[in-house]
Formats: C-alpha cells, structure tokens, sequence
C-alpha cells in the first residue's frame, strides 16, 4: 500500500498533481488511477492538476479519466518530489 | 433551524437557496452581494432545498448576522416572519409562500431565469416540465414585482406571459470589482490561449465551442465541474474524434486563487453560451481587462454593449470568425475593445444594483 498525505505535490507519469486528501493506494487487481479532477480546487498553481484516489470500477471511467487529461497509472508511476 | 443574529424585525427579508458558502451559479453572486451591501433593515433566509438535512456551519455565511438558516421541512416556521417585503430569487422556493405567510406583505420574484431549456420549445417553452410551469407561474401570480436581471430576461418573459408586463422592473446584477495592480495584455505577445470557466451544462455551449476550435491553431482550457456525464462525454467523445486532444485541456472546477490564475493565464475568454439571462462571467472576464469572445444571446449583449467579439451562438462558424478576428487584429484595436469593456463595467457594479433596489423598496412600501 501507497500512502500520499494531502496537499503533497508529486509527479504521475510525468505530470505534476496534488493531492486533495489523504490517499491510500491499496493493491487490486486492476491497478488504480487517481483523480478527483471534478472537485473545487483552489490551489494556485493551475499546471498542478487535483488528484485523488479512484479505483478503476468500469470501461466508462477509464474513457473519461483517460481523455481529460489526467493520467491514468499504478504505483510504479508514481514519482514523490 | 439555525439562527445567525437575525432579528425577525426586518423591512426586506430575501429568501434564497444561495448564501455564503452554498453557491450554485450567478444567482449566488447576486446574493451575496445583496448581503455584503445590506442595511439593518434587511434579513436572509437560507432554505436548504436538498432533500437531505444538512448541518451548517456558521462560518459558511460570511458575517454570521441577519441570516437564519432553515431545511425545507422546517419551512412552516416562516408563518412566524415579520416584514413588509419577501423576495425570492428561485421558482423551488414557491412552496414557502403560503397564503398565511404572504399575508399584509408585498412579494418580489428576482428572477435569474425563465426556466425553460434552451432554445425554448415554440408550442412548449417548458418543455414538457410542467411541474417547473406550474411552479413558476404561481410565484409570479402571486408577486407583486417580479425583477428580470436584463432586458433581454425581460423581453422573453413578457412575450411568454404579456399579463405580466406592467409588473416587471429591470435591475441589472451587479459585482463588487476586484482590484487589479495590473491589466491583462497577454494578448499583445500571445493570442494562442483561449478559455472556458463555468457549469458544465449543454446551455454553455461547450460542445459548439469545442467544434468551432477545430481548425483554429489555438489552446481551449476548460475549467469546470462535472454537472452532467452525458454531456461530458460527447464533448470528449467529439475531442477524441477530431484529434484535439493536445489542444483542449481540462483545468477542473478552479475556484479562489486557483480561478484567478486560471483567468490570468488566458489571451481571451470565451463565453459561448446558447443564451445567458445575465452573465456575470463576462463581467469577471473584464474587471481584469481579460478579453471576451462571448455569444450575444441574453443578457450578455447589454453586458458588451458596442464591442466587436460576439456572435450568434446559433449560428455555426461565427465562434470560429470571431476568434480569427481576435487573433488577426492589430494591438490598437484589441486595446480599443479592452477599453470599451472598461467602460461598461461601471453600469454593472454592486453599488449601482444595491441602489436600484433601494430605489425599489421605497416605491413598494410608499404604496403599501
């Protein structure tokens, strides 16, 4: 298990996020995304995007998360800076 | 129920579902401004309409004075209200207007919108809600003035419903400006960066945008919420289709200095919505000099009175004509349009709509 604290800046796949609350990445089967793109944000720097832990539940959210620029990965994606 | 400091010994008592914290769309906007610009002779009631009771928190409403605070079950206790004015500014809030409650008081609707969809039906402007209709209608019977927020809002309203024509008034909404140490001018190094702030709602015209930036050798940055999954996947469904994943961008829902930022980092905003009852969007656009590219349907028309970039939003390819024109025009010309949106701003402040309605309240209680 991954955990990443709120508000920690870090680096999926190359792309800088944030994440909006604790997130605790357990191991499954289908890997894991992360994503909380569609809360209110308010941290200033718009290039970070607002993450949060999803887990893969079915092809629909896989579609939407891959093609709204958030990156869709698993723990070895992940890179804390 | 809970009470913040209201005295129940008002002249004007605002109903609402929109306060502080719990914000929605520009009807919000408008609330708070009336609050942030309230005399003592004013009170707020902030009806939760969600099905489920929520808890509150006295520091989700700004001052935490003249508000009480209510679930939608608890409305009975209105019986109880003393002031010679109610306004509401929501069709859903009709059900709190009983005739004991409505009794020896004057009732203003503040309309945000006729709530019909877009473009309303010819032979049913509801569009077959007639629950909507039959909600709407009854909170204009029984209102003494009902306030459209443009002339626009005022014109589809009095041709739906010409019987109401003596009893509407036009108040324009209004913002408190924030003050800006420096104007936006990327645009005279950069007309690359084009943006969309708002709900995602099939009536903002999204999709039509995303269509028209095609063949336009640009960026589109969209900062919204994700107000509806059907929508939200034709719209990426038809990016995907057209190869424009590179160009279009999702930012999410940016508020606070996140949305600053978000608004600073643009050439220009666009604004296409199929019709806009008022559109304070455009007014946060111009407060900072931000260029607006902005469908002229509703109230944004009067908003940007005399400029050059806006356009039919029905009418396919005139996005697209009025971007190439942003993109080609000569620094001068864009400066001349920037100065033209600074000098409509004053006609759309908070000062200027608090006033209007003073103006308002006098007149109702001098016929009293």
């Amino acid at each position: 298990m991954i955990r990443i604290n709120k508000n920690q800046v870090f680096l999926v796949k190359g792309t800088k996020v944030m994440s909006t609350d604790n997130i605790y990445i357990p191991e499954n089967e289908q890997g894991y995304f992360i994503l909380n793109f569609w809360e209110q944000c308010s941290y200033s720097d718009i290039n970070v995007l607002p993450v949060a832990f999803v887990r893969c539940e079915g092809e629909k959210e896989l579609y939407n998360i891959r093609k709204t620029n958030i990156i869709l990965g698993d723990e070895k994606d992940i890179c804390l800076i | 129920m809970f009470n913040l400091n209201f005295s129940n010994n008002y002249k004007v008592v605002h109903i609402n579902n929109e306060l502080g914290k719990c914000l929605v769309g520009g009807a919000g906007t408008y609330m708070n401004e009336m609050y942030r610009y309230r005399n003592s002779d004013t009170g707020f009631v902030y009806m939760n309409l969600d099905g489920q009771v929520q808890d509150f928190y006295a520091t989700d409403f700004m001052e935490q004075r003249d508000i009480l605070i209510m679930n939608r079950d608890e409305a009975y206790k209105l019986d109880a209200l003393k002031c010679d004015i109610l306004v509401v500014q929501f069709f859903e809030l009709a059900f709190c207007l009983t005739e004991d409650i409505i009794k020896n008081k004057k009732i203003v609707y503040v309309m945000h919108s006729v709530p019909t969809p877009e473009p309303p039906p010819k032979d049913d402007p509801f569009g077959g809600h007639y629950d909507i209709r039959e909600k709407f209608e009854r909170l204009c019977d029984i209102s003494d003035v009902l306030v459209c927020v443009s002339k626009a809002e005022k014109m589809k309203l009095s041709s739906m419903y010409p019987e109401y024509e003596e009893k509407i008034v036009v108040i324009y909404d209004g913002i408190t400006y924030k003050r800006h140490s420096k104007l936006n001018t990327n645009y005279e190094n950069s007309r690359k960066i084009f943006g969309y702030i708002g709900r995602m709602d099939y009536r903002k015209g999204i999709l039509e945008c995303v269509r028209e930036f095609k063949n336009i050798d640009a960026e589109l940055r969209i900062a919204c919420p994700k107000n509806d999954d059907l929508y939200l996947e034709k719209i990426l469904a038809y990016i995907e289709g057209a190869g424009m994943q590179d160009r279009v961008k999702f930012y999410g829902w940016c508020v606070g200095e996140r949305k600053e930022n978000f608004l600073d980092s643009l050439d220009a905003l666009i604004v296409p919505s199929l019709y806009e009852p008022f559109g304070y969007v455009a007014l946060e656009a111009m407060q900072r000099g931000l260029p607006v590219i902005s469908s002229n349907n509703g109230g944004l028309d009067e908003i940007l009175e005399g400029y050059k970039y806006k356009y039919n939003p029905y009418n396919s390819g005139k996005l697209a004509e009025k971007i190439n024109n942003f993109i080609s025009d000569s620094n001068d010309e864009v400066k001349r349009q920037q100065d033209i949106l600074m000098n409509n701003m004053d006609r759309f402040s908070a000062n200027v709509m608090v006033s209007e309605y003073e103006k308002l309240w006098s007149s109702i209680l001098e016929d009293k």
